[in-house]
């Protein structure tokens, strides 16, 4: 079959780094390692979309409840 | 049909596929009809997900708390009726090529969900529960991002890798959310990592509260922590090969969200 999409076959080669490296992360300095990286992450500046999104996700409800009575 | 609706799509909820999928179409450029529609059709097709994915193992027993509320015939009806729904929108879209991703999304939740895993040495049991997580979980995430950029005529393989990483951080989340109620699921990160301290885990057989107590003993908790964190890097690390614009605060507001369900204080 043809398929335009092909990346979810190469997820191995991405995702499996990620679980390579988790698996040898050394027991002792674990906690403080993840502890580090949290409040370096927990640090970076945010910013609501809400009002962004709010007209969209209202039409997708709206859209939704178009089809449903229609059965 | 009506009662299903009222139970997915209450006022203010918080779509957050088709929410992160809007940002990122915001972080490509001004967000098109066509890529609008196309988030409307990812949020209806993890909307049939969810349905199905609650049908109870007997009318007896209910796992979630859609099963108390719907039969099974309403869950499985509903999801295809849903399914049935995300097709026709997304082929008005007229792009054949996402009505291929959309099957191709549809197949993958299919194959995470009848996907066994085959026991071995952890490593190996860890590669197979990474491929379920995207299967069940991420690929939706990824796939749909594709979906986006490929309407934008923007960077594929940096839109799939977002939602690839955005999505296996929300997988792993929902594993440790599980461990924090007080469940302990046989194949979940947690006592993946607690297997290699001690490997009996992954045979079963042990009492819900001991396995608990095993895994929070090795560190099965810090180590999933551990791997959420390095995906939510990667996630934002793609963002900065995004154009800035307005979506990109909003794709890292998202993603930092998901910090909380790590319970650090």
């Amino acid at each position: 079959m043809h398929s335009y999409f092909h990346f979810g076959k190469e997820v191995d080669e991405t995702m499996l780094p990620f679980a390579d490296t988790a698996l040898s992360d050394s027991p002792d300095t674990l906690e403080s390692d993840t502890l580090s990286k949290y409040h370096a992450l927990e640090r970076l500046p945010r910013l609501d979309p809400s009002s962004l999104l709010q007209p969209y996700l209202q039409h997708i409800t709206t859209q939704v409840h178009k089809i449903v009575p229609s059965t | 049909m009506e009662q299903i609706t009222e139970i997915f799509y209450p006022a203010g909820g918080d779509h957050l596929h088709a929410s992160l999928l809007l940002l990122l179409a915001r972080a490509l450029g001004d967000i098109s009809k066509e890529q609008a529609v196309f988030a409307e059709v990812i949020e209806m097709t993890y909307f049939a997900h969810t349905l199905h994915n609650s049908v109870k193992a007997s009318d007896s027993t209910a796992d979630s708390s859609l099963g108390v509320l719907l039969s099974n015939k309403a869950m499985i009806l509903g999801g295809d009726f849903m399914i049935g729904n995300a097709s026709i929108e997304c082929c008005r879209i007229g792009r054949v090529e996402l009505v291929q991703l959309l099957s191709f999304i549809i197949m993958n939740i299919s194959k995470g969900y009848c996907a066994d895993i085959t026991q071995g040495e952890v490593r190996s049991v860890v590669k197979q529960h990474c491929d379920i997580l995207y299967y069940r979980t991420a690929n939706l995430f990824a796939n749909g991002c594709q979906g986006i950029a490929l309407l934008g005529k923007a960077d594929q393989r940096a839109a799939f890798d977002f939602g690839y990483h955005f999505g296996m951080a929300f997988g792993l989340c929902a594993e440790l959310k599980e461990l924090f109620d007080g469940k302990v699921t046989m194949t979940s990160f947690p006592l993946l990592f607690a297997s290699q301290k001690h490997p009996k885990l992954l045979q079963g057989g042990e009492a819900e509260e001991k396995v608990r107590a095993l895994i929070l003993e090795s560190q099965g908790l810090n180590w999933t922590r551990k791997l959420v964190l390095r995906h939510i890097e990667a996630a934002l690390s793609v963002l900065s090969r995004l154009p800035q614009a307005e979506g990109v605060d909003g794709l890292r507001t998202v993603t930092l969200r998901l910090l909380s369900s790590l319970h650090i204080s």
